[in-house]
């Protein structure tokens, strides 16, 4: 473990709240969360709903799993090349 | 029965051809996740014509049209329909990568236990690598005595071997999302240790922060 894996563990653990989601639940809500992402980059600045408004445990879990993180940035970018 | 380009279908489209079994909707679905995870692959500076790669590609798009089929029903149109099947298809390409890296990584590297010391690229200024050796030794020693056997051995393989959650899960007999919870249990109690050692996150983040560096 490295310096900055070692940062990650410290943020994330600080950053432990009551209320997270586990991987499953993150996993059913991930499509909706994208969708608003990629609506949300189309839309005008001042729109005011943002996805981690709307849906702030799945932004939350990004920070603290890093493979639900990989499989978030992975679809984000496949769906934003498909459309 | 014949359809529009997909490119037009709506989510109910894709779900009244699906369950019809269209073979039309079938290999539309098919060819469109492949064309995605190919592209994807590329992306990351794999070469999809490396044959091990297409063949996982391959092998995660038979996963995907499985669990499609059998999940069918459960989708809750809260999304576009494409975006929930890219979902399941990133799941299975990405545990398949997972997976592999695994099973390809160094004999060496291979351990259960907490590493004695933090890897360093840079050596940080003397007083500064005081403070950082403390607070690894403490994060270390808590990790020893706070957590329970099953929280330890989940933690130090998945956060500091980068062992697959899946994997893990596996090998414990247990759901990927309990092992999940057992290192959200974990942070939550080394949290508590550190604080109730007077340890702040911005005394942490400082000490390993950015301007922990020369």
């Amino acid at each position: 473990m490295n310096h900055a894996q070692f940062l990650r563990l410290l943020r994330a653990i600080f950053d432990t709240r009551e209320d997270e989601i586990v991987c499953s639940e993150f996993f059913e809500l991930l499509p909706k969360y994208v969708d608003l992402v990629l609506a949300t980059a189309d839309a005008s600045r001042s729109q005011p709903d943002q996805p981690a408004d709307i849906l702030p445990q799945v932004a939350h879990h990004i920070l603290q799993c890093s493979e639900c993180a990989d499989a978030y940035e992975a679809l984000l970018e496949i769906e934003r090349s498909s459309r | 029965m014949t359809l529009p380009p997909e490119s037009e279908w709506s989510n109910l489209d894709w779900l009244i051809a699906l369950r019809a079994n269209s073979d039309q909707a079938w290999t539309a679905i098919r060819e469109r996740v492949l064309r995605s995870l190919r592209a994807y692959l590329r992306g990351r500076g794999r070469t999809p014509a490396d044959e091990d790669l297409e063949a996982l590609a391959e092998d995660a798009v038979q996963d995907t049209l499985l669990t499609v089929r059998v999940k069918l029903d459960t989708f809750r149109n809260d999304s576009r329909f494409t975006t929930w099947v890219h979902r399941i298809a990133v799941n299975a390409l990405l545990g398949r990568l997972r997976q592999r890296r695994w099973n390809l990584r160094s004999p060496e590297t291979v351990s259960d236990a907490i590493p004695d010391s933090l890897d360093e690229e840079r050596v940080p200024a003397p007083e500064r690598a005081v403070l950082q050796r403390e607070l690894w030794t403490l994060v270390r020693r808590l990790i020893e005595v706070e957590l329970t056997p099953h929280q330890r051995t989940i933690l130090v393989a998945h956060v500091f071997h980068q062992k697959p959650l899946d994997l893990l899960a596996a090998e414990l007999g247990t759901s990927r999302d309990a092992v999940y919870k057992a290192i959200y249990d974990a942070r939550r109690k080394l949290r508590a240790a550190l604080v109730a050692r007077g340890v702040t996150v911005a005394e942490a983040l400082e000490v390993f922060g950015k301007g922990s560096r020369p």
